[in-house]
């Protein structure tokens, strides 16, 4: 009896101990996992915005430009667009969300058809401030189209950011 | 992009060619030379007004002639390649607001455009080589922006002649990025202009053209009136590249032959203090 008391008391034992570590086994592994996905959800931020920009100066080579943009954050941008030609284009930008500010640097191809210069290409976020100073990302879509008769601006970002 | 030549009349009586009748025939066996010579080019490049990144209007010139003699007849131009420096874009400038479509320029002349698609105008003088000489006839030239060419600027120059070759022409040119130094380039085909049966087509002499604002007007709608305006012209740079800058094009001729000529603005001076 005893012998079996002790298996029992064994199996009492030992029983709790597989179903702890079978627990542990099965929980830890998704455990971690959930903590990397929140961890990684916590350093990822989504970046689709519109903007709409206004020349400030005279048009030239170079266009700089302020406004507005609103989507997945809003606040204000300022975008410089250098080396505008027909065909191909290089931008940098400050835009100032909630908390901070966050710079990059676009490429792009462009088509101009009568008044309208349509762009498109790729952008890299170069970095920040506040909330936003560890910024980073690539390969990011920009887009849009500048109004020659005005040099009035609408920009689209899209992509994700890394914090 | 093929050339598109209307010749609407050639004209041999009057006062633009003056040889006798019984002569003509005698006259169009002895044809001025075109064949071979060795063309010569110069280019003329000025801005106006001239200050650093403010908007300003081209000034071309260019003269074509023959090697060695006054007033020879340079074979026929087939294409003019023009180079404008870096940082003088199109893009940064409010000309060419609409778009001409050749079918309406050629349909209609200029008034099948709009105002707000001419983007500088200007005049050639062309020969005409019947009988023992070269008639000089004069031609007016219009630039407008066309529908692109592949993704890259399209330019519409558009020629109107009267006597003794009443013709219209259209230039299509393709305004595209060069690369480097030269930054974009204005490439355009010309059309060969034919006279009479048999003889030799019409030559181009000179070319005087204007790109920018100058007498340019365009008009827009504000609170449903029209208003009228001069446009921005294509803003020079903030500062001077080394050196001034440079133009230059290529020119090539129905005999083969290329000719470069090349132009600099130099770099305007320093204030006096």
């Amino acid at each position: 009896m005893g012998r079996y008391v002790l298996r029992a008391r064994g199996i009492q034992i030992w029983l709790p101990l597989a179903l702890s570590v079978g627990a542990i086994a099965c929980v830890a592994p998704s455990g971690a996992a959930a903590g990397r996905a929140k961890a990684v959800a916590a350093r990822t931020q989504s970046f689709n915005i519109n903007s709409t920009l206004h020349l400030i100066g005279h048009p030239g080579h170079v266009l700089n430009e302020q406004g507005t943009f609103s989507g997945t954050q809003s606040g204000t941008i300022a975008i410089r667009f250098t080396s505008v030609t027909s065909t191909s284009g290089e931008a940098t930008f400050t835009a100032y969300p909630s908390g901070g500010s966050v710079s990059g640097r676009t490429t792009t191809k462009g088509e101009v058809v009568g008044a309208h210069v349509y762009f498109s290409g790729s952008m890299n976020i170069t970095g920040g401030t506040g909330k936003w100073a560890h910024a980073s990302g690539r390969g990011l879509g920009f887009s849009g189209v500048v109004d020659r008769r005005s040099f009035h601006a609408t920009t689209h970002m899209t992509g994700t950011i890394s914090l | 992009m093929r050339p598109i030549t209307r010749i609407l009349a050639v004209v041999l009586s009057g006062a633009a060619f003056a040889a006798p009748p019984a002569l003509l025939g005698a006259a169009l066996t002895v044809l001025p030379a075109t064949a071979q010579a060795a063309e010569t080019a110069t280019l003329k490049v000025g801005f106006s007004p001239y200050r650093l990144g403010r908007s300003t209007t081209l000034k071309i010139a260019l003269n074509l002639g023959v090697a060695g003699t006054s007033d020879g007849l340079p074979s026929p131009v087939t294409r003019f390649d023009m180079r404008i420096p870096a940082d003088m874009e199109l893009i940064g400038s409010s000309l060419g607001l609409a778009i001409c479509h050749p079918a309406a320029l050629l349909a209609e002349g200029i008034d099948g455009c709009s105002p707000n698609a001419r983007i500088g105008y200007g005049s050639a003088e062309i020969k005409v080589p019947v009988g023992p000489e070269a008639v000089p006839e004069a031609a007016g030239i219009d630039a407008e922006m066309g529908p692109p060419v592949d993704g890259q600027i399209g330019v519409l120059l558009y020629a109107e002649a009267g006597a003794p070759v009443a013709a219209q022409l259209i230039f299509p040119g393709v305004l595209s990025e060069g690369g480097g130094a030269a930054g974009q380039s204005l490439d355009t085909a010309v059309p060969l202009i034919p006279t009479l049966p048999g003889a030799p087509d019409i030559s181009m002499v000179s070319m005087n053209l204007s790109l920018g604002p100058d007498q340019l007007t365009y008009y827009e709608q504000v609170r449903g009136r029209t208003v009228a305006y001069r446009p921005e012209g294509i803003a020079l740079p903030a500062s001077c590249p080394r050196g001034g800058f440079r133009f230059s094009s290529d020119i090539s001729f129905l005999d083969g032959s290329t000719v470069r000529a090349a132009s600099t603005v130099p770099c305007p001076s320093a204030p006096r203090r």
